[in-house]
């Protein structure tokens, strides 16, 4: 199952690595991922797979303190709605 | 560690502190109130402690005797205090010898400040002596990190460190400052106002969770309390209290949220899981409703979760969002305060048979201590629930991890939570003399007990030179089965009892090992010596260490093996 996720994230120091370590660390693999610098903040486009709940990894992903902002961009429809409080773009 | 031979070269001495990066670390520090750090000096960290040794009126520095030893004490005088623990050390070994304490805090959500000291920035990625890559290090157990490359950014992450670490979910934030950085000429700022969101406070409350939660609560049979480590790190152990007196609902509780009830309050089922109280785990089993409070699911609680309270709805309670349907997914989740949500819920329950219910099976199926066995050695179940009547409320016990670890949450009766220091998400052998001895900094009035095995206490032992240092009247209670008895129990019990790497029967004579260090000791041998052990614990000023060795088989029970439902617990007598 692969998902979505579009991020804005401070360019702090370690902050594209911590959102890789959380994605490895709670059970979903980087399909692709895209990263430019623009106006002071990274903008993260990121596909996944994986068969955990991507609800749970966005929480996690959201957690961070780098990460400012996070939507689901795609996901199938039960893991759409298991999403909860993070905004489905 | 030896210092380095770096290009950066310190300021000379003078009358007047030299205002640098490190100057700004401490006045930072006591801006927020820090009266204690711990610590161990060494080469990239030199500035920092030549500003103390500058500071007309310094910080209180612990010097530990390993840097595991500083972050579990500062890790400890966080529990108990309930305030920010701080922790220095010099960069390569030295920060790697933080890396356990840190974790254990990261798990256990305590709030940390970790200051490092670096090579000098012009070093950095060169693989210079004592370089490590701490900011990637430290990536997966802190809250936060940082490297600060300029002094000009050091004091903002500095405010906002210690606002990270003790805001929302607390936990241990890491700073890593260059020597350079801590030698550049600094000034502060004239104030610390940040502009930075609070995860806490992200939520806003939920009426229609709330109004949902309600209804759940009104309609259920066999509600449960399942409460964790988050009632107290939230500073709602009141407003719990309250909530449970309203509502009557029976309340079981984790490792880390013993303690939240007295333990003669009769709606109070004690731990649940692995080790827990069948009649808190039979409780949870056969509930239709639970109230999780400032807990996560963790699998020593709940065993083999999707067997885990098979019938009960969930109302999920926590500061921390990314906890809700981590494992198990609400019905119903309020993710903020609970001092707020809590009074909100507290709702009266017509639940008098289900009350009623728990009531007889905490009486018939509690903890209850073992027959006395005479030949069995020193009686520690015995001993623990003796000492806890006996030592008074307001003392703190500092666990290592293992069997006694089981035991001491058993059977020794605590009135708080922050009374009991104890490794729960990490599980951290070496953690009890030196959180023991920052609980007693932080109270240096109150009884301090360390109740340790003879694993755990060689990983720390060397801490017993910083007990001997500062005085400290710490307590150690130390059994000894000379084995590592948790693993040889589950050896036992679950790899058909081939013992392998187990036996400490080799261990050196603890009283003489005391005695080396300064620290008093006694041995106490055999049931007819539990009396003298007790007296000894509560009546000798001073530190001291009590040897007390116990029968070598020795279990805890019950247990829930590896992938088992908590409905399966293995009890003494059909083991």
């Amino acid at each position: 199952m692969s998902h979505q996720f579009q991020l804005f994230a401070r360019p702090a120091e370690g902050s594209l690595e911590r959102i890789l370590r959380t994605v490895r660390a709670r059970g979903f693999e980087v399909q692709d991922m895209n990263v430019r610098l623009e106006g002071g903040r990274y903008h993260v486009r990121l596909r996944v797979a994986g068969r955990r709940d991507p609800g749970m990894l966005a929480r996690q992903l959201e957690k961070l303190w780098d990460v400012e902002h996070l939507a689901a961009l795609q996901a199938a429809p039960e893991a759409r709605e298991s999403l909860g409080r993070v905004s489905a773009a | 560690m030896p210092a380095d031979a770096d290009t950066a070269s310190p300021h000379p001495m003078s009358d007047s502190p030299t205002r640098n990066g490190a100057w700004v670390v401490l006045e930072v520090l006591k801006r927020h109130r820090v009266e204690t750090v711990f610590g161990y000096p060494g080469g990239a960290i030199m500035p920092l402690y030549d500003a103390m040794a500058q500071d007309a009126a310094p910080i209180r520095h612990i010097l530990t005797r390993h840097e595991q030893g500083a972050a579990f004490a500062a890790n400890g005088h966080a529990r108990a205090s309930g305030r920010l623990g701080v922790c220095i050390a010099t960069s390569g070994p030295g920060a790697t010898n933080l890396i356990t304490a840190v974790a254990d805090a990261h798990m256990d959500s305590i709030p940390l400040l970790v200051i490092t000291g670096q090579v000098p920035t012009g070093l950095l990625g060169t693989d210079a002596f004592q370089e490590t890559d701490v900011l990637g290090l430290t990536l997966p157990i802190t809250k936060h990190s940082y490297l600060v490359r300029h002094v000009d950014d050091l004091e903002a992450v500095l405010e906002e460190a210690i606002h990270l670490a003790q805001e929302g979910r607390p936990g241990p934030v890491w700073v890593d400052i260059p020597k350079d950085v801590q030698l550049a000429p600094a000034q502060l700022s004239s104030g610390s106002a940040l502009g930075h969101r609070t995860s806490g406070e992200a939520e806003t409350p939920d009426e229609a969770a709330l109004a949902r939660a309600l209804d759940l609560l009104g309609a259920a049979r066999r509600p449960v309390i399942y409460a964790g480590g988050g009632v107290a790190l939230g500073h709602g152990v009141a407003a719990f209290r309250d909530f449970v007196a309203r509502t009557g609902a029976p309340v079981v509780t984790t490792l880390k949220g013993v303690g939240l009830l007295p333990p003669d309050d009769p709606l109070n089922l004690g731990m649940l899981g692995m080790h827990g109280a069948p009649c808190a785990n039979r409780a949870v089993q056969a509930s239709d409703l639970l109230l999780v409070v400032g807990a996560r699911f963790d699998d020593r609680a709940t065993g083999r979760l999707a067997a885990f309270a098979p019938d009960a709805r969930v109302i999920h309670l926590d500061v921390d969002a990314a906890e809700m349907a981590k494992l198990r997914a609400p019905e119903v989740a309020l993710v903020g305060d609970l001092n707020q949500w809590l009074p909100r819920l507290a709702l009266p329950l017509s639940i008098d048979d289900w009350r009623e219910r728990c009531a007889r099976s905490r009486r018939t199926e509690g903890f209850r201590l073992p027959p006395e066995r005479p030949e069995g050695g020193f009686p520690a179940l015995r001993f623990l629930d003796a000492l806890s009547r006996r030592a008074g409320d307001q003392t703190y016990v500092a666990c290592d991890v293992g069997q006694h670890q089981m035991w001491v949450a058993q059977y020794y009766g605590f009135h708080h939570p922050r009374r009991h220091l104890t490794s729960g998400g990490l599980g951290a052998m070496g953690f009890g003399l030196p959180a023991a001895i920052g609980a007693q900094l932080a109270h240096p009035d109150a009884r301090v007990i360390n109740v340790s095995g003879d694993g755990s206490f060689m990983m720390n032992v060397q801490e017993l030179a910083t007990l001997g240092r500062y005085g400290l009247p710490v307590k150690i209670v130390l059994f000894d089965n000379q084995y590592l008895g948790m693993v040889r129990q589950q050896q036992e019990l679950f790899y058909e009892g081939r013992l392998s790497s187990v036996d400490l029967s080799d261990n050196p004579d603890f009283v003489q090992v005391a005695r080396a260090f300064g620290i008093p000791a006694r041995r106490f041998e055999g049931a007819d010596a539990m009396e003298a052990a007790i007296r000894a614990c509560l009546e000798t000023p001073g530190p001291l260490l009590l040897h007390l060795p116990i029968e070598r088989e020795q279990n805890v029970w019950p247990i829930v093996g590896p992938g088992m439902s908590n409905d399966q617990m293995i009890q003494e007598d059909v083991a």
